[in-house]
């Protein structure tokens, strides 16, 4: 017992030692926290707009036009006048709309807004939805549109381990669910697949993320729906094509055991359906066959008769 | 080589004249298969089961500890062909030890109609109908499940694991879903074995009466005269039998050397070599 402990202990403790010294090396290379308050503001927009209590009468009531300094300081932008996305001429300028955002986002990323605008979301944008996705409903953190962060943010939405949660938070939402008929659980099935877990616990390096997310499948800017002409996921041979772009040398045969987002049924991946409840039967009744065993013996153990019985067997055995 | 350890052993306890106080039970070979199906195991438990319950934030905090899930599947991959090479010189030494060193076959790891019974019996006993426990051979029903369980679950769970690992190239020439299915059998084939050697194992091995807190006969080869009598008296009889038996039969020879006063040095010769066949089954 003595000797077990003098390995078990060391052993013990450079585990701990080990542990902690992963810990702090992840502390300090994967820190996001960023000086805050540099923002370039010439003309001084955040004097009152950066006052929380400041308001604008309208018909409607008091509308807040306060804009969070410190969301802004830990934006991508924050070296843009608020001017390069509002009007120039200070005050003539509106909120931006839907649309407006597209177009102001779009002067400068032309190939993005192009995308955008060939994509289901950019297609809905145009038949007047408001619920659909434009720029900032996914570039954007800290729960502002001006927290506008770059894809390498950890805390980004668009940074390859979040983008799934991004996409989740209308993808997996009910409302919007039940709204445009989305029956899939495409997150739920997502984080439970190779791919989702493999992102779920994979380390913060960008090169250790190459684990396939929403937007590798089907798109990102040009996001299409599974039927669309152009679909990466569309049919069996557009499959093993975006499978392949990972699985080198993944064919149809390949693609075809891709279950996706459905769950299994007796018509829909019978093996998988069939193979799911064979083997938690045959978990569950070996399981209990050995729980048994070990409470009874247990029990028996416990509440007595063991002392006797060793002595029977000690008469048996002489 | 464990054979001839076990002759020693044995002309040690008929040399001495107290019964010897441990007796061997596991030779070396049996010893480092044990070891690394342990160690494999340990470790595929523990960089696999994180992956399977990824949502836990514990598997999370692990996975950071290892430097995210790609260490993890280096890791399980290195663990996976340690046990897959064990498996295999498992049943190499077993082919070995019949074939080409003539050693009986390994009978008493067969499962039989006594096993039945003795489940039987200590089911009687568990609900107060009898108030002695079945008398093991070599191996009880539960040793016997816990090895021959593994000759369903390595197929099951290395055959899923070489799929997974290679998917593209194992749907060369077999049908796309067997990934998909792989992949199920091999998590819930995993969760099964962990759930048994954490409960069933580790209680009947660690905590369970007469082995409290732990066994160690398996890492040592040895076991207490004491202790062999109530876990496997069968065997131990079997074991004492045969040494009266050798016994005698070295008086017979000693008195026939006597009378025919001839060299005694070819006869001990046979002896120590009737010794070896004798107990060599049992170091198998």
């Amino acid at each position: 017992m003595k000797k077990l402990l003098f390995v078990v202990l060391p052993l013990l403790a450079l585990a701990v030692g080990v542990g902690f010294l992963v810990k702090a090396t992840r502390n300090t290379t994967g820190s996001t926290t960023k000086p805050v308050g540099a923002v370039l503001d010439s003309k001084g927009c955040l004097e009152c707009h950066g006052q929380k209590t400041l308001v604008k009468m309208t018909s409607q009531g008091e509308v807040p036009i306060y804009v969070e300094g410190q969301v802004l300081a830990a934006s991508t932008h924050r070296y843009l006048d608020c001017t390069a996305c509002h009007s120039s001429n200070l005050h003539q300028g509106k909120q931006l709309t839907m649309q407006s955002e597209v177009e102001r986002c779009g002067s400068c990323h032309t190939y993005e807004r192009d995308l955008y605008r060939g994509s289901v979301h950019g297609q809905a944008l145009d038949q007047g939805s408001e619920d659909i996705a434009t720029c900032t409903s996914c570039h954007s953190t800290g729960g502002s549109v001006h927290g506008v962060a770059a894809v390498l943010d950890l805390e980004a939405t668009t940074f390859r381990r979040n983008i799934a949660s991004t996409c989740a938070r209308c993808h997996a939402n009910e409302s919007i669910k039940a709204k445009y008929g989305m029956e899939l659980e495409v997150y739920e099935s997502y984080q439970h697949s190779v791919h989702g877990k493999a992102m779920e616990l994979a380390s913060n390096d960008p090169r250790k993320l190459n684990k396939a997310t929403c937007s590798d499948c089907h798109g990102s800017h040009d996001a299409k729906p599974v039927d669309a002409p152009g679909s990466r996921v569309g049919s069996i041979s557009a499959l093993a094509e975006t499978c392949a772009r990972c699985h080198r040398g993944a064919d149809e045969n390949y693609a075809k055991g891709f279950v996706g987002h459905k769950e299994a049924s007796r018509s829909y991946f019978p093996l998988v359906y069939y193979g799911e409840r064979f083997f938690f039967l045959f978990t569950a009744a070996v399981v209990f066959f050995g729980v048994l065993l070990v409470s009874f013996e247990g029990y028996r153990w416990l509440v007595g008769g063991v002392r006797r019985d060793h002595d029977d067997d000690g008469k048996g055995g002489s | 080589m464990t054979a001839i350890s076990m002759a020693e052993r044995m002309e040690e306890m008929a040399s001495s004249a107290p019964a010897a106080e441990y007796i061997p039970r596991f030779g070396i070979q049996q010893r480092i298969q044990h070891f690394l199906m342990m160690t494999s195991f340990l470790l595929l438990v523990f960089t696999g089961l994180p992956q399977k319950f990824n949502d836990a934030s514990l598997s999370q905090w692990w996975m950071g500890v290892l430097g995210g899930v790609d260490n993890a599947r280096m890791v399980h991959r290195f663990a996976a062909w340690t046990m897959i090479i064990d498996c295999l010189y498992h049943i190499s030494y077993i082919a070995f030890s019949t074939v080409a060193l003539r050693r009986k076959f390994p009978i008493w790891a067969i499962p039989s109609l006594k096993d039945a019974q003795d489940l039987f019996h200590d089911f009687e006993y568990f609900f107060g109908r009898r108030t002695d426990r079945p008398r093991f051979g070599r191996f009880s029903y539960l040793e016997k499940f816990d090895y021959w369980a593994i000759f369903w679950g390595i197929p099951v769970i290395a055959g899923s694991g070489l799929i997974l690992m290679f998917p593209v190239a194992a749907t060369k020439f077999l049908p796309g879903v067997a990934v998909p299915v792989a992949f199920l059998a091999h998590s819930d084939e995993a969760v099964l074995a962990v759930l048994w050697v954490f409960i069933v194992h580790f209680f009947f091995v660690h905590l369970g009466p007469h082995v409290f807190p732990f066994n160690p006969s398996m890492f040592t080869g040895k076991m207490s005269r004491e202790q062999y009598k109530v876990l496997h008296p069968l065997e131990l009889e079997e074991m004492e039998a045969r040494e009266g038996r050798r016994l005698a039969k070295q008086e017979r020879d000693e008195v026939a050397t006597a009378s025919a006063s001839q060299e005694s040095a070819p006869v001990a010769a046979d002896a120590s070599h009737v010794a070896g066949e004798q107990t060599e089954g049992q170091s198998a």
